[in-house]
């Protein structure tokens, strides 16, 4: 048994249809009067920060202090002060970030460097090195869901000076509220839809299988799985928007539950892909989940098993013989990668993203130092990974 | 499409020795001068000096120990508590004790956070609709929890109106939850049942509530999953340190999960009631009467989902989807039937002396103070009567 654990999740959570109206009621409610909005061209493109403005201004006590859309696709410390500069400039005194990923994560760094009162990011690198000493209401809304990125506890920065990345992972990068609001994933063209789904069934497996897991994360990965199983065939189908709205609670569940347990292996593979080779997270997640699963599945033949009925139900797991179960779990989720990822020309191996042989031991030297294999089942070696690249290529 | 709402924003943090833990946890919440709040059992069992000795090690100071509150939370231990916060100019409130000394903790705590002075001043001009400031509030139950700790309620009995005066604002939320196995060593069987049974009541609300959602059913799936293993082993080997951990736990997910969905307006009101009248525990109560309200709602699919927490993957797969739901409450009244075997467990109101003749009273108490009118009368004194 371990000895202690702790489990935590900061943000309240609004979810619904149109729930994007409930912002200004929030954010008087945690004591945001002078709104900054941080977003990007996209997201402003699609008509979302108008929608947003709208709902704002209605609000007599509401002023917007100022729009910041020039968010990079990497967030470097020379940005953020830009965007830092900005908040001060305009008197706000509230955070409201609307976007994707690139947006939530430089939402959260210009938050915690205005909660702590401080200008250097730098010295927030690594876990809970940030404590908060300034109230300043913070929400965001995600338009797209596959990370949960509007409740972990992580933000990515690079260090241009040193070329070095900062990673902060603290409690105190999280939002008081987020809201999930399906109508703005109307917009979301349907590859990234589907490379979301991905995202979250690969987050909400992982932390299934961390060694940080307790029986609470657990159960929290097995809601957001219940969710997937439920709901992801409706959206697939019919693009239905309760269902859209249930995989946006999924993912908020799975990233309450990472930021709890870490991820892994995948996880960590998919970042060093991403820095090394440029992929994108959820691309690099369909082409090593199936080698990283199958490496696993020895020490995790149990936990596949009860995955598999999460995913399925009670039928195929009773169909099953208990050898068959972690096979089965495996297919199953491979195929739905590899469906979706058909559907949507997305390609699986990493060949085909301009990967070769030679790059692998940088990537698995990245890959082997990233934190999130301190929480994967298995200890791997450098040539074990090497090895899941070579599957994967 | 009905909006969902999630919160709860409870710092869970469980363990042996966990409260060692809190000089960590605090300075990461920029916290420096700490008040102490408790009930005489907790000072007298030195469950206060485990979290000093705790903070001294840390720059973190007790700046007054509270040490005022009696088996009931009054109005005036909450006045008293805020107005010492404010005058030594603390920044958190550590509640450590049974019910009491955490209900007059939070009392305090919506006083600071309002910036009043009285409870009564709430009844004049209510709550501020949006108050900013707030003081943090850590709770350590030296039982196994009521699940109180988890919820945005305040209960303090007024003195001078002898009544009990409720204060419902996510203000009077636990900011941090410890739960310390150190504080629950002396814990006899008969408590440790009762409050698992409690856990599971407030669980399978979770399953069960109309406006429930999935982070509720993850609390109560956790919560579930642990009686179901471990209620009687903590019953038989309540010196185990692991045993107990994991009932707390499971006594702590299942408040979480309750403090997410709507209070039941049946069971609570009238546990409150009766523990009120016969000084009986709120939790035993709770759990006796939840025994026979179960059996008698209309039993949905959400009711059979609560199954696969309760039984193995491999037994849930064996039970067809419309069958689940009646195996759950087969499930939940064979546990208790179970505990009451094997401890002496107070399974009927008539162990607090509730006789036949009281049942009219309590049910128009009930009728007074609650305006929901699907609870009749006459429902409510059915209940009762089955739970005699």
């Amino acid at each position: 048994m371990r000895d202690f654990f702790e489990f935590s999740n900061n943000v309240k959570i609004i979810a619904g249809e149109n729930s994007l109206e409930r912002l200004p009621d929030l954010l008087i409610n945690y004591g945001g009067y002078r709104v900054f909005i941080v977003s990007d061209d996209v997201i402003k493109k699609c008509g979302h920060i108008d929608a947003l403005s709208k709902i704002l201004k209605a609000r007599e006590e509401i002023t917007i202090g100022g729009t910041y859309l020039n968010i990079p696709s990497t967030l470097t410390v020379q940005d953020l002060d830009k965007l830092y500069i900005a908040y001060r400039k305009s008197g706000a005194d509230a955070i409201v970030g609307i976007g994707g990923t690139r947006v939530m994560n430089a939402a959260k760094a210009l938050a915690l460097l205005c909660s702590t009162k401080s200008k250097d990011i730098k010295k927030f690198n690594g876990i809970d090195a940030a404590v908060q000493t300034v109230h300043i209401p913070f929400c965001l809304i995600p338009s797209t869901f596959g990370a949960g990125n509007e409740v972990s506890k992580d933000v990515f920065v690079i260090d241009e000076q040193n070329e070095s990345p900062i990673e902060i992972v603290s409690s105190s990068v999280q939002p008081h509220f987020a809201i999930l609001d399906p109508n703005i994933l109307k917009t979301l063209p349907e590859k990234e839809l589907y490379m979301s789904l991905i995202d979250v069934m690969a987050y909400s497996i992982a932390s299934y299988l961390s060694k940080r897991a307790n029986i609470l994360t657990k159960s929290f990965s097995k809601m957001a799985m219940f969710l997937i199983k439920d709901n992801f065939q409706n959206v697939l189908q019919k693009k239905d928007i309760n269902a859209i709205c249930n995989l946006q609670i999924a993912a908020s569940i799975a990233a309450i539950t990472y930021s709890n347990t870490f991820t892994g292996v995948a996880h960590a593979l998919a970042a060093a892909l991403a820095t090394k080779c440029h992929m994108h997270r959820a691309e690099a997640i369909c082409a090593v989940l199936e080698p990283v699963m199958i490496s696993l599945q020895d020490i995790c033949k149990s936990q596949y098993a009860e995955m598999l009925l999460y995913y399925r139900g009670s039928q195929d797991y009773a169909n099953s013989t208990e050898d068959e179960r972690s096979e089965a779990f495996i297919k199953i989720i491979t195929n739905i990668v590899k469906h979706l990822a058909k559907a949507h020309n997305v390609q699986t191996s990493l060949s085909e993203y301009g990967v070769t042989e030679a790059d692998f031991d940088g990537i698995a030297e990245l890959a082997i130092n990233d934190m999130e294999m301190l929480t994967t089942p298995k200890k791997y070696t450098k040539e074990e990974i090497i090895e899941i690249l070579r599957q994967a290529l | 499409m009905k909006e969902r709402i999630f919160e709860n924003t409870i710092k869970l943090m469980v363990g042996d020795g966990i409260v060692n833990s809190l000089p960590y946890t605090l300075t990461q919440k920029n916290c420096e001068k700490v008040m102490i709040v408790c009930d005489e059992p907790a000072y007298r069992l030195g469950y206060v000096d485990l979290v000093k000795n705790a903070l001294s090690s840390s720059p973190i100071e007790v700046k007054y120990i509270y040490k005022g509150v009696g088996d009931i939370a009054l109005d005036t231990d909450a006045e008293d508590i805020a107005r010492n916060y404010k005058y030594f100019k603390c920044d958190c409130i550590i509640a450590i004790g049974k019910k009491s000394a955490i209900m007059a903790a939070k009392g305090a705590k919506v006083l600071i956070t309002e910036d009043v002075r009285y409870v009564s001043s709430f009844k004049s001009k209510g709550l501020t609709e949006y108050p900013t400031d707030n003081a943090l509030l850590v709770c350590v139950p030296i039982n196994f929890g009521t699940g109180f700790e988890a919820m945005s309620v305040a209960r303090l009995y007024e003195k001078s109106h002898s009544s009990i005066y409720e204060i419902t604002t996510r203000y009077a939320a636990t900011d941090i939850l410890c739960l310390d196995t150190k504080m629950t060593d002396i814990t006899p069987p008969k408590a440790i049942a009762t409050y698992g049974l409690f856990a599971l009541s407030l669980a399978i609300e979770c399953f069960i509530d109309d406006d429930t959602n999935m982070i509720a059913k993850a609390y109560a799936d956790s919560a579930i999953g642990i009686i179901y293993r471990y209620l009687n082993k903590c019953i038989f080997k309540n010196a185990n340190n692991e045993y107990r951990q994991k009932i707390m736990e499971a006594v702590g997910f299942a408040g979480c999960g309750y403090a997410i969905i709507n209070r039941n307006e049946l069971l609570s009101p009238l546990s409150d009631i009766i523990s009120d009248k016969y000084l009986a525990n709120f939790a035993n109560i709770y759990a006796i009467l939840f025994r026979q309200y179960v059996k008698n709602i209309e039993l949905g699919r959400a009711f059979g989902y609560a199954l696969n927490s309760m039984v193995e993957p491999n037994d849930f797969a064996l039970y067809a989807k419309e069958s689940r739901a009646q195996k759950t409450l087969a499930q939940i009244e064979n546990l208790f039937k179970n505990i009451e075997d094997c401890v002496d467990f107070n399974a009927h109101l008539a162990d607090f002396g509730v006789n036949e003749e009281d049942l009219e009273s309590i049910a128009d108490a009930y009728e007074r103070g609650n305006e929901n009118k699907e609870y009749t009368k006459d429902k409510v004194l059915e209940l009762l009567r089955a739970c005699l």
